[in-house]
């Protein structure tokens, strides 16, 4: 599978890897983010999560703009 | 500007015959690509009598020792066989997708078109090549003022400045506007006609235009401070 989550595909051998670390970030982002945007409450947890994905410049704004979109496609390949 | 019509190769040209006799006396056991720009394509593909000292070239592979044997270089050949490092040719990397390409055997030769040919002479722009534009516009009727335009925002870091090392060999602004006074009859305003357009286009690319959602995680942040929730 590799549909913008956790896991990727190799395509040389098949065998599979974890994704980078700000990617993974991102796509936690884009989901405090979209969870934001649909008018559902944050938790706690949420907020935390936001404030250390924001505190680190890997998870840039490029990269969540990448995931808002990712998560929002309705195609998957 | 047809990219097509003019496709058709002329190996009989001066240059084209150089070309020819250098491909057959490549090593054929291996892939070779040579890849022409400069006047040769020009002379190849439009005008037969628009000459050209050498034949201006970059190759898959150093092939200065065969050129040496075959006498076909600088020394030795009239017209002459210049082997320079790719980054000579001021280009896009599509500009083989507009390339004429011509396979024998093991080599494989990509003649530049006459659009890519003529942006690559901008920066230098001397008389011999202005009177190429002018004798690619009366045998196409090209390139248009939009086809030129386009051409030159995909080249748009020609127009940095240059390096402090670098013997700058002409300012590219100033070359444009003068090359379109002489071609299209007015100025033209380089930084809102082609650095603009194609430094946007980039940046749209490049995610640079995105929301800022970083901006939205802040202020998830500042709100879990003033909520007072536990960060660790």
């Amino acid at each position: 599978m590799s549909y913008c989550g956790s896991v990727i595909i190799n395509w040389r051998n098949y065998s599979t890897q974890k994704p980078n670390a700000y990617w993974r970030g991102a796509l936690i982002a884009a989901r405090i983010i979209r969870k934001r945007e649909a008018g559902k409450p944050l938790s706690p947890r949420d907020r935390r999560i936001a404030r250390e994905l924001f505190e680190d410049e890997g998870v840039s704004n490029r990269l969540i703009d990448q995931a808002v979109a990712c998560l929002k496609a309705t195609t998957k390949f | 500007m047809s990219q097509s019509h003019d496709k058709i190769l002329n190996w009989d040209t001066p240059n084209g015959q150089l070309l020819k006799t250098f491909i057959e006396k490549l090593p054929q056991d291996r892939p070779i690509v040579l890849n022409v720009f400069g006047s040769t394509p020009l002379q190849m593909r439009l005008d037969p009598s628009f000459l050209s000292g050498d034949v201006d070239m970059f190759t898959s592979e150093d092939l200065s020792s065969h050129l040496e044997k075959m006498k076909l270089g600088k020394a030795h050949s009239k017209p002459y066989i210049e082997l320079v490092p790719s980054t000579i040719f001021i280009t896009t990397p599509a500009w083989r997708d507009r390339a004429a390409k011509e396979v024998f055997g093991s080599i494989t030769v990509y003649i530049a078109s006459p659009l890519d040919v003529l942006v690559g002479k901008l920066k230098r722009l001397e008389q011999k090549d202005i009177e190429a534009f002018d004798m690619v516009k009366a045998k196409t009727g090209g390139p248009t003022e939009e086809e030129l335009k386009e051409a030159l925002r995909l080249v748009v870091d020609m127009y940095r400045p240059a390096f402090d090392e670098e013997n700058p060999g002409g300012d590219p602004i100033a070359n444009t506007r003068r090359l379109w006074k002489h071609l299209y009859g007015h100025d033209i305003d380089v930084r809102a006609e082609i650095i603009r357009p194609a430094i946007e286009v980039r940046k749209e690319a490049y995610g640079q235009n995105a929301p800022d959602r970083r901006k939205i995680l802040g202020e998830i942040a500042e709100e879990a401070a003033s909520y007072g929730s536990p960060v660790r």
